[in-house]
């Protein structure tokens, strides 16, 4: 057993004691988290200036064999022919660079996905070609013969869950919480490691760490906590202090106070954080990218979630955090039906807000210390249903940010047809890289050693390698 | 027993001598003296209140002057009972031993050392007197404040109205009250109460007392005898016949309807048990509103939760059957219109209801023994339900189908292209029918589902597309996944978020067999879930649930008896800081999932689902608070020149007027917490209460709502046990 990982068992059984599934005293509060935090992670490199990793989950499974295709003549002539109806026309396309696919091929990404390609040109966002959840490689054969596969495969919420913790529903936590578990105790705020702008993702839950879910206008107070009267009475505020932080009759009550309290203890300071970033507006006229509908930045979801994010990254600045994990989504990948007419609007929507993003911390001058990546449930099948194409694995994924080497796409590109040893039926992609080496790689660069990313990503030691070499 | 001693909270300040409370009381029993008890009395939930006879406690603080606190001294008929030093600016108990104290007694509480000194006001604050079971305000009708020191705090002059601050040396005067109507037969009406939580919307005040003189079975009896009506459909239709404007295109049409009508019948109809099953098997049959496809097809979402009504108390077979073919829920999971497989292209048919209806809506991933639990192999590994292969092949049953146009007319094109015209004397309402099977477009190729299985079927080429259907549900119903797989969730539903594998198995038996032979029998199933053992007792330490937020609000709506001002009961995304908008769920997989853990929780570390919690953080939960606040004071929904859902507190505003608080808190405690109320939950409302000043209708009425507010705030009610 390596050093940090002793010190990671000790640190824990440390917190056994405080932490929910004992029934801690809520008064353990922030400082003592932070103490307890403090004994599990000083082997980590938490040095170096501030480091953030950003998750943009695509719920529904992304067909990214659509957002980036073959555009070589053999490769195209390859896609159109097994996308049918679902393949885009050469004239929607655009070319990107590439240096390490196989000579002769070339590639290109949909018009409605031209901010984000500007960054990619930049050399500011690189392409992960064919990642998918994988236990360790397999082949074609062995995925016929049922053999060393994840388990739960094509299910949508299962494969959401093994894309952020490496297992199927159910699991107990995520990698981008486990990774906070080792990295919070450089944070001045530990309760600040994992931050959620859209909902409860596993992704952001660790042993330790707890995650920390904002609205989209950041954290909610509780009015009466701060009103000086409240029907008739000037006395309230202790009273409703108590009564909606107060557990102890059953574990739902004391679990669901103790969410209150944190909401309680942490809403004032984020918020006074929060008020003195400035991060630019979201554009409030429309843009109408290729065959999109016309998108107005500020009425986006994503892209408020986004924008929420670069404020909490800039609070951060003050907050005395430094290493932090964050959460954003969006729906509607889940293109059974009507798949041309939607994609467009979801293309433009992720690199509308992707470039809003990315902009946005360059204005806060933090671009070089945060890291965006795409992930989905999964891939889609290469073959048409008709009017839109059905559950897969294996997809393509980007990751931003000004410490990527990009303008460049990573891991095996596949051919893009079927009946290939990647074709797993109907076009369904066997992965060729792992979202543990993913993982890995950006784990290695919030500063976590080669022992703790095997610590936190089970299975590591399966693939040859866990640097893919994009950050 | 004192819950909060026994829990080691720590104590208020003041008079802390570190002794058991009972210890405490005791001795202050045997001195018959002036005794001063720390915080808190003994707990007084609905259900273990016992009035303890002669014993008057005085909650109380008092305000200091050069050092020196005020004295208290409490009589009982004239005759002194002790005499003590509020030594606390916090409100503290002080019990005083008191044989005789009945409705009628006169009872006394004389401060006798008031004093100014040097800026400083000694002054005595009196929040509640309490038997133990009755528990008043010094606002109760008819006492007054006898101002004057010795025996001129008792001779009747230079009275003022009674109320908590006494600023002068002299005497709070008042009238034991008689014990209140709402705190009789309190553990029955509790039970009741603890009953509709689980079976219904909410309690409401004559729903309590009814049930309290009957029992659970004979109520689902009397509820399942109801006969279905159609709720949704109707609802939309009367809407759709005001006009054009109000058709799909329209100006005034909207996709809310069916989400107001939800509001108003959790509300008001009588048949609540049909329509929380619906709303149960809503969250397993998943078909949302969130899917702007469904958008123009409002009347046809309506059917597709009539029929959830209409089967709630029929067979899971039949009710699969609607399900499939109902085209708000082939227009959702995309099977209307999905086209068979084209070997030519390449084309394969669309996978998506068909992975669902196995998923979610039937067998699940992973086999089950009949108590709910994983099978496992040999190597102690889950074993899988179906592969893709499996989905595939189901896909192709579900090819050939959509909307219901007239026979002669289902062609092709009518089949690829085809829409319901929903114009007003045009609308043939194609909607509110089964999609029909359109011949030749539909797979004719061979069907093999679990091959290898018990179970497993081949369907061969050929068949004709109903009697291919049939094959299929039939298998998939038969599975014997079905009963612990669906018998789960809605014990998830409606009783408790981690069942015991033994009550799975009972459900499970249940939908096995209804005792008559008939596997799928809804009611025989919903009356397992409800009156078994682990429903109806006492909840073990980890029974119960986190209510999800629109069943809150319905208990609401139903506790105060809320009217909607433009009787259409308009409330749309005001739960969406919670996670919920009612019909509008983000995906299949619903609000929340049955299989949901929380991270880092005492759930996780023994491996127990609580599928609400999904929805619990820091945002939603201050949210809540927040939302309790505008309910209480203000309403709920919008109708465009107000709150439109508003409630009514006068029972609780009477109450506060009668100076009874402790009839006020056993009415919510009844009415809202099924009579759980802890006794510290209990204590600071009761302190919250006393804190208003006012004897005016205002005050009383502000009184209701504070209590009303802070329950609805707490995690206690929260949760249903």
């Amino acid at each position: 057993m390596n050093a940090s990982r002793r010190q990671l068992l000790r640190a824990a059984s440390g917190l056994a004691a405080a932490l929910p599934g004992a029934r801690a005293p809520l008064s353990l509060g922030l400082a003592g988290l932070a103490a307890l935090a403090a004994q599990s992670s000083r082997a980590a490199n938490t040095g170096g200036g501030y480091r953030a990793l950003v998750c943009l989950f695509m719920n529904g499974g992304s067909d990214s064999h659509n957002w980036v295709l073959p555009i070589d003549a053999t490769g195209y002539a390859q896609y159109a022919a097994a996308r049918g109806d679902l393949a885009w026309p050469t004239a929607r396309l655009q070319a990107i660079a590439s240096t390490r696919q196989a000579a002769g091929r070339a590639f290109g990404m949909p018009v409605e996905l031209q901010p984000l390609r500007n960054w990619y040109e930049a050399g500011r966002a690189a392409v992960l070609a064919n990642v998918g959840p994988l236990l360790r490689p397999v082949t074609k054969a062995e995925f016929q013969a049922g053999s060393g596969l994840p388990p739960k495969l094509f299910s949508h919420n299962d494969q959401q869950s093994t894309w952020q913790s490496l297992y199927p529903e159910g699991a107990a936590s995520g990698w981008g919480g486990r990774m906070g578990d080792l990295l919070m105790a450089a944070n001045a705020y530990p309760v600040f490691t994992a931050l959620s702008a859209s909902g409860n993702a596993i992704f952001l839950s660790g042993s330790q760490v707890t995650q920390y879910q904002v609205s989209g206008d950041g954290p909610v107070a509780v009015k009466g906590l701060s009103a000086n009267w409240m029907f008739g009475s000037n006395t309230l505020k202790p009273i409703l202090q108590r009564v909606v932080t107060r557990g102890g009759q059953s574990d739902f009550d004391s679990e669901y106070g103790r969410v209150m309290q944190r909401s309680i203890d942490t809403a004032a300071t984020l918020q006074t954080a929060l008020s003195a970033v400035s991060v630019p507006a979201l554009a409030t006229t429309a843009v109408t990218l290729g065959a999109a509908p016309a998108i107005t930045p500020a009425n986006e979801s994503l892209a408020k979630q986004l924008r929420l994010v670069a404020r909490l990254i800039g609070a951060g600045q003050q907050l005395g955090m430094q290493r932090q994990v964050f959460m954003v989504s969006l729906g509607g990948f889940d293109t059974h039906n009507n798949q041309m007419s939607q994609q467009p609007a979801l293309m433009a929507r992720v690199a509308l807000s992707v470039d809003y993003f990315l902009g946005a911390l360059q204005s806060l001058g933090l671009l070089n210390n945060v890291l965006l990546f795409t992930a989905s449930d999964f891939g889609r099948t290469l073959v048409s249903n008709g009017d839109g194409s059905d559950h897969g694995w294996g997809s393509h994924h980007f990751v931003a940010g000004g410490a990527v080497k990009g303008r460049d796409i990573y891991g095996t590109f596949p051919l893009t047809a079927t009946g290939t040893a990647d074709d797993v039926g109907s076009g369904r992609l066997l992965p060729s890289t792992s979202v543990t080496q993913l993982a890995a790689t950006l784990g290695g660069w919030l500063g976590l050693s080669a022992s703790e990313q095997a610590t936190v990503l089970p299975g590591l030691g399966n693939f040859p390698s866990a640097a893919l070499g994009m950050v | 027993m004192n819950l909060a001693a026994s829990r080691g909270r720590a104590r208020r300040p003041g008079l802390g001598i570190a002794l058991s409370v009972a210890r405490r009381f005791t001795s202050c029993i045997l001195l018959a003296a002036a005794c001063a008890v720390p915080a808190q009395a003994q707990s007084t939930t609905a259900t273990t209140a016992t009035p303890t006879a002669g014993r008057l406690i005085v909650r109380a603080y008092g305000s200091v002057a050069a050092g020196v606190w005020p004295e208290m001294e409490v009589r009982l008929n004239g005759v002194s009972l002790g005499k003590t030093t509020v030594g606390s600016a916090a409100p503290t108990d002080y019990v005083f031993s008191a044989s005789g104290l009945a409705a009628g007694a006169k009872v006394d509480v004389v401060f006798t050392n008031d004093a100014a000194v040097g800026g400083q006001d000694r002054n005595l604050y009196v929040m509640t007197l309490s038997d133990g079971s009755t528990t008043v305000l010094p606002t109760l009708p008819g006492a007054l404040i006898d101002r004057g020191s010795g025996a001129k705090a008792f001779d009747g002059l230079d009275t003022v109205a009674a109320q908590s601050g006494i600023y002068w040396s002299g005497a709070l005067r008042l009238t034991w009250p008689a014990p209140s109507s709402s705190s009789a037969n309190l553990a029955a009406r509790a039970a009741a109460a603890r009953f509709l939580l689980q079976a219904s919307f909410g309690p409401t005040p004559a729903g309590i007392d009814q049930l309290a003189a009957s029992t659970p079975a004979q109520w689902i009896a009397s509820q399942m005898a109801i006969a279905y009506k159609s709720d949704f459909v109707s609802h939309v239709q009367a809407k759709w016949n005001q006009g054009a404007d109000y058709r799909p295109g329209g100006s005034n049409y909207t996709d809310s309807w069916v989400g107001e009508r939800f509001w108003a019948t959790a509300a008001t109809a009588p048949d609540q048990l049909r329509k929380r099953m619906a709303f149960a098997l809503h969250h397993i049959l998943m078909a949302s509103q969130n899917d702007s496809n469904l958008y123009n097809h409002s009347r046809a979402y309506a059917r597709y939760l009539d029929i959830l009504n209409q089967h709630a108390f029929g067979n899971y077979r039949a009710l699969l059957e609607e399900i499939a073919l109902s085209p708000a829920m082939g227009i959702y999971l995309s099977h209307l219109r999905n086209r068979k497989e084209d070997p030519a292209s390449g084309r394969v048919p669309d996978e998506n209801f068909a992975r669902e209806l196995m998923q979610l809506f039937t067998i699940g991933l992973a086999e089950l023994n009949a108590d709910g639990t994983p099978k496992t192999d040999a190597a102690g590994k889950a074993i899988e339900t179906y592969g893709n292969a499996d989905v595939m092949a189901l896909a192709k049953v579900f090819t050939g189908w959509s909307w219901a146009f007239p026979d002669n007319q289902l062609t092709e094109n009518r089949f690829r292209w085809g829409w319901p015209d929903y114009k007003l004397g045009s609308d043939t309402q194609i909607d509110l029918q089964r999609m029909k099977f359109y011949p030749g477009q539909g797979s004719t190729a061979e069907v093999k589902l679990f091959a290898g299985k018990r179970w497993g079927v081949t369907i061969p080429a050929g068949t004709e597309a109903n009697a291919k259907l049939k094959i299929a549900l039939d298998t998939l119903f038969n599975h014997p996944n079905v009963g612990p797989f669906v018998g789960r969730q809605l014990i998830q539903q409606f009783v408790t978020s981690a069942p015991s594998t033994a009550y799975v198995a009972r459900v499970a038996a249940a939908f096995n067999d209804n005792g008559a032979g008939v596997r799928g029998d809804l009611a025989a199933v919903l009356r397992a879930v409800l009156l078994d053992a682990e429903a109806r007792n006492a909840p073990a330490a980890t029974s119960g649930k986190l209510r999800e937020p629109v069943l809150r609000v319905t208990q609401w709506l139903r506790a105060f008896n809320a009217t909607s001002a433009s009787g259409q009961y308009m409330l749309a995304w005001e739960l969406d800081a919670q996670g919920q908008r009612i019909w509008r769920a983000p995906s299949v997989f619903g609000w929340f999932r049955p299989g949901y853990v929380p991270p880092g929780t005492a759930f996780a570390a023994r491996q127990a689902t609580a599928p609400e919690f999904q929805l619990a953080n820091e945002s939603s939960s201050a949210a809540w608070v927040n939302q309790a606040e505008a309910m209480v004071g203000w309403g709920m929904g919008w109708n465009g020149s107000g709150a439109d859902a508003v409630a009514s507190y006068a029972a609780q505003q009477s109450l506060a007027a009668a100076g009874n608080v402790g009839a006020l808190l056993d009415n919510l405690n009844v009415l809202l917490l099924a009579g759980r109320m802890s006794g510290e939950l209990r204590r600071d409302v009761l302190d919250a209460i006393g804190s208003v000043g006012g004897n005016d209708a205002a005050s009383h009425l502000n009184r209701a709502r504070l209590a009303v507010y802070l329950l609805m705030a707490s995690p206690e009610f929260l949760v249903q046990r």
